[in-house]
């Protein structure tokens, strides 16, 4: 599973309860770095022996799925498929479904852009695009930035933006990239005032978070896992943060990015049956609920993106900015094409932020490249 | 003089600025999370904890920063930091010991002993030293992947042992092996195997002594090979753990104290043995420099 | 005088170290050539197709600035090293107590480098406030820098890690190569009346010209290849370059091709190319500095 050496932590409810069913199998959770998912992943389908389960990115899944390494569930659960139908986060759904209607993974967990914000600084959270930077001049005024933490810089900090304002990566086929469309410009124009107009740090993950803590900064961007780590992590953040949905762009839409897990079951899994039964327990809603508050109570947090219903239960801070989020996020563009070219987006971004360079050019070289790649013209 | 002592003031400076990295690690592995983050930092840990190595107040998996595991106690799947040095140290040790007797008994026989077609064979050695890594390690993965080696000991132990360039540094030394000794100890009814172990190893002791430290010092710190080839926290090595707490260094700053304790422990060793052992140190990067 | 049972047995003695070498030395460079010209991703096999993945190789824009970084890193880090590390043998290579420990700890980093150290190395570039680095600037009254997440700090930081982890390596052996030229060379020259200069020009460079070219050829090569520092304070999930690929070197793109997105066949492709580079990059070397002088 990727992740980090929390997660067997996080898994025990279901192995406890999957166990409870099968008292004669072992369950063994081992965890993964990001990083290296891909590499292990790969080394384990080549010399087919390995996990029987596993968990990763949804664009990771799909492009096993396509490559035949893990099992459609649609066609091995049925009933799981149901389930999935009824109670998942419909942006996380979609994000695995394919065009088939095949669904080679669960989603498992998710996590959802947000702000942050010091509540003894800032009275309330910005709504909309123009009072973002309203507050934001107005705290650099007393000597406090912003900040961007989940995704600076990068196609994933921009991508909200781009939603925002009406624009998307590729038409609604996948067959054509329309990066350089009016609205998409509009959102990079706009992204770029948070570096060069408000100084906002250019690494790949700044610190915000200790930021907001030591003032440098007063309102920043991150992932919904702070929510249930901010008063364990930084004490001196306790009682003088809250969290609310993003501002919302032109169109009116406060989309964020949906990032998260599916729970797959490779091919080579000589046990597939129990892996099925493995996953339906994970996905009962009790023991979904005890999943996520296991992890809670070690500071980290599981939102189960396969079970949504459950969400509302959990003893969080700030949960209705949470809901509010959830209610308008999406995942990356659901093109196959998108894990290849990801990073022209990401370049055209790094281009304007770091190098000054115009948006209009940046992002039409970007889908010049991408139409070049999908047989355009 | 003045340009002169300038210049010479300059490169004394360098002398501390050299060790900067070494020092900067060793006071953040004691100090407590809070003060690593403070802004501007200190230069003396201002309240020296032990905790980044062994915390009391562990008490499981937490975010608290003050109830950290230290790195003495970190636990991946069951199996903690002693186990990854363990692994280390076994992986260093086999492959130097056996990758150093390897190369010295081909590289006796091929000199002193040489059959026909030890030309080729020596010249193959030789070509293969002028092709970079880089052309061997996607097959290589590979092939450790289709045997069914990932996660395992050969995986890490296995393709380091048969090494070229440590044949053509023995062979450089045997042509200083007198010819006549090898034929006495023939004469004297002794094999290749015997003559080898009883008569040229005891005169290469010097040798060997010298490439056995960049053999190992490369063991040790081998990176790439079993980020590759390794998963399991059984099989894990130093580095390994080291580099994947590296690579959450920008997500959680907290865990820099952890990471810095860790640091600090793998470089120790190295260090002490090389104040110990300087000549040779030196003498041994010499030989894996000069013969290659 | 060894008979043919004598040859048998002697065969049979180097065969397992030469099973080893054909298996991870020998077979490993023909399939990695084989392979570059196929399509493989490691879950299913080899489809041949022809020079297509150089073609994809040299059309990549990455390739090209991981060649650029690369010599730009190689070129910068050679050049320091090698001067700054025969000045420091000049001035400190005598067998004091004093130098001695001087080369101790230029010497460090070859012997305790690896993940630790640059592991330090990345916490002390931090862009946060409490990075050393940073704390410097703020002492000079500067903002804070963001370290490893600005294109324009990138190769000044990593050309100073790599100075510092191969400085000590090329003093110490300056000094064997300046201790090797015979003192009378020196004494004759000051008999002559030549200065320091004089003598510094005509005598140690032209006699430290092999230890010169072994040191400048052997750093080239080896900085070519590098790989730790840029993986571990520029790699990230999504990419390996760090900010617009400036960190991205030839090693780590053929990392992030090969393992990360899985394209095994271009890899090889890279690693071919690489190896083609080296044998220029070698080549080139030993014309200007080995024939350079031979009058």
């Amino acid at each position: 599973m990727v992740g980090d050496d929390k997660t067997p932590q996080l898994m025990q409810p279901a192995v406890e309860a999957f166990r409870a069913r099968h008292p004669g199998v072992a369950v063994e959770v081992r965890d993964v770095p990001w990083a290296d998912a891909m590499t292990k992943y790969s080394a384990a389908l080549a010399s087919r022996r390995g996990p029987d389960l596993v968990t990763g990115s949804t664009s990771y899944a799909i492009a096993l799925g396509t490559k035949g390494a893990l099992v459609d569930l649609r066609e091995a659960a049925p009933d799981l498929a149901r389930e999935l139908e009824r109670h998942a986060n419909p942006g996380a759904l979609r994000a695995i479904r394919r065009a088939d209607g095949r669904i080679y993974g669960a989603p498992f967990d998710m996590h959802v852009q947000l702000q942050y914000y010091r509540s003894d600084l800032v009275a309330a959270a910005p709504t909309d695009w123009n009072g973002f930077l309203a507050t934001a001049r107005a705290l650099r005024a007393r000597g406090h930035g912003v900040a961007q933490q989940w995704g600076n810089t990068s196609w994933l900090g921009f991508y909200p933006y781009l939603r925002q304002a009406g624009g998307a990566v590729y038409d609604p086929s996948c067959r054509r990239a329309v990066i350089d469309r009016p609205e998409a410009v509009r959102a990079l124009t706009y992204y770029a005032r948070l570096y060069r107009e408000l100084q906002a740090p250019t690494d790949g993950w700044p610190d915000a978070d200790g930021g907001l803590e030591s003032g440098a900064y007063g309102l920043m961007q991150s992932g919904t896992w702070l929510l249930s780590r901010m008063d364990m992590v930084h004490k001196g953040l306790v009682g003088k943060w809250a969290a609310a949905p993003l501002p919302a762009g032109p169109t009116g839409k406060r989309t964020a990015v949906l990032g998260g897990t599916v729970l797959a079951i490779t091919r080579f899994s000589p046990n597939q049956k129990l892996a099925l039964d493995f996953m339906r327990t994970v996905y009962r809603p009790d023991v979904t609920r005890r999943m996520a508050e296991a992890a809670l109570a070690y500071g980290g947090m599981w939102l189960p993106s396969g079970r949504q219903d459950q969400i509302a239960a959990l003893d969080l801070p700030h949960r209705d900015a949470l809901l509010a989020q959830l209610a308008d996020a999406e995942g990356p563009p659901p093109c196959p094409a998108w894990m290849r070219q990801d990073y022209l987006v990401t370049r055209a971004v790094q281009r304007v932020v770091l190098a000054g360079a115009d948006p209009q050019v940046e992002l039409g070289r970007a889908a010049a490249v991408m139409n070049r790649a999908l047989g355009v013209r | 003089m003045k340009p002169a002592a300038l210049l010479k003031a300059a490169l004394w400076l360098l002398v501390p600025a050299m060790l900067v990295p070494y020092y900067w690690m060793a006071i953040a592995a004691f100090k407590p999370v809070a003060e690593l983050l403070r802004r501007p930092p200190t230069l003396l840990p201002q309240a020296p904890t032990s905790r980044n190595f062994f915390n009391p107040d562990w008490a499981g998996t937490t975010a608290d920063p003050d109830r950290l595991a230290g790195i003495l106690q970190v636990q991946v799947e069951g199996h903690g930091f002693l186990r990854f040095y363990a692994n280390s140290l076994l992986v260093t040790l086999v492959v130097t010991v056996v990758s150093l007797l390897a190369a010295s008994l081909v590289a006796f026989v091929l000199t002193k002993k040489p059959f026909p077609g030890s030309r080729w064979l020596f010249r193959a050695l030789l070509l293969s030293m002028m092709l970079p890594w880089e052309v061997t390690i996607v097959p290589n993965f590979v092939t450790v992947a289709q045997l069914g080696w990932i996660n395992s000991y050969a995986a890490l132990l296995v393709p380091g042992l048969a090494k070229a360039f440590v044949v053509f540094y023995f062979r450089q030394a045997m042509l200083g092996v007198p010819d006549e000794l090898v034929s006495a100890a023939t004469l004297d009814g002794a094999g290749t195997l015997r003559t080898w172990w009883s008569v040229v190893l005891p005169l290469l002791r010097p040798a060997l002594a010298a490439i056995a430290i960049p053999v190992a010092v490369g063991e040790w710190n081998n990176f790439l090979w079993p980020l590759l080839v390794v998963n399991d926290a059984a099989t894990l090595t130093l580095p390994l753990q080291l580099g994947k707490m590296a690579g959450d260094l920008s997500f959680n700053p907290q865990s820099a104290a952890v990471l810095m304790a860790g640091s600090l422990l793998a470089s120790l060793p190295a260090i002490v043995l090389f104040l110990l052992f300087q000549r040779q140190f030196v003498a041994g990067l010499q030989a894996g420099a000069t013969k290659g | 005088m060894t008979g043919w049972r004598g040859h048998g047995r002697n065969m049979l003695i180097v065969t397992p170290f030469f099973a080893l070498f054909g298996l991870f030395g020998v077979w490993p460079v023909l399939r990695s050539a084989w392979l570059s010209f196929t399509d493989y991703h490691a879950t299913d096999e080899p489809v041949f197709i022809g020079l297509r993945n150089y073609a994809e190789l040299f059309a990549d824009e990455r390739f090209w600035t991981a060649l650029a970084n690369t010599a730009a890193y190689m070129g910068a880090v050679s050049a320091i090293a090698v001067v700054l590390g025969l000045v420091l043998a000049l001035n400190f290579g005598s067998n004091s107590r004093l130098h001695q420990w001087v080369r101790v700890a230029f010497f460090l980093p070859a012997v305790a480098g690896g993940v630790g150290a640059i592991s330090a190395w990345k916490w002390m570039a931090s862009s946060e406030a409490y990075g050393l680095f940073n704390s410097l600037r703020a002492t000079l009254g500067l903002e804070p820098a963001r370290f490893l997440g600005d294109p324009q700090w990138t190769l000044p930081v990593l050309v100073l890690v790599g100075v510092w982890s191969v400085l000590g390596y090329n003093l110490v052996l300056f000094v064997a190569g300046l201790r090797a030229i015979p003192d009378e060379l020196y004494q004759a020259a000051r008999l002559d009346g030549a200065s320091r200069w004089q003598q510094l020009l005509h005598i140690t460079l032209p006699n430290l010209r092999p230890t010169l070219v072994y040191v400048s050829v052997a750093g080239m090569v080896a900085r070519f290849q590098v790989f730790y520092e840029p993986y571990l304070l520029y790699g990230a999930v999504d990419t390996l370059g760090g900010p617009l690929d400036s960190a991205l070197m030839l090693v780590t793109y053929l990392f992030d091709r090969g393992f990360r997105q899985l394209d095994l066949g271009l890899a090889s492709a890279a690693a071919w190319v690489m190896t083609a580079l080296l044998f220029g990059l070698a080549w080139l070397n030993l014309r200007l500095i080995g024939k350079e002088g031979r009058r």
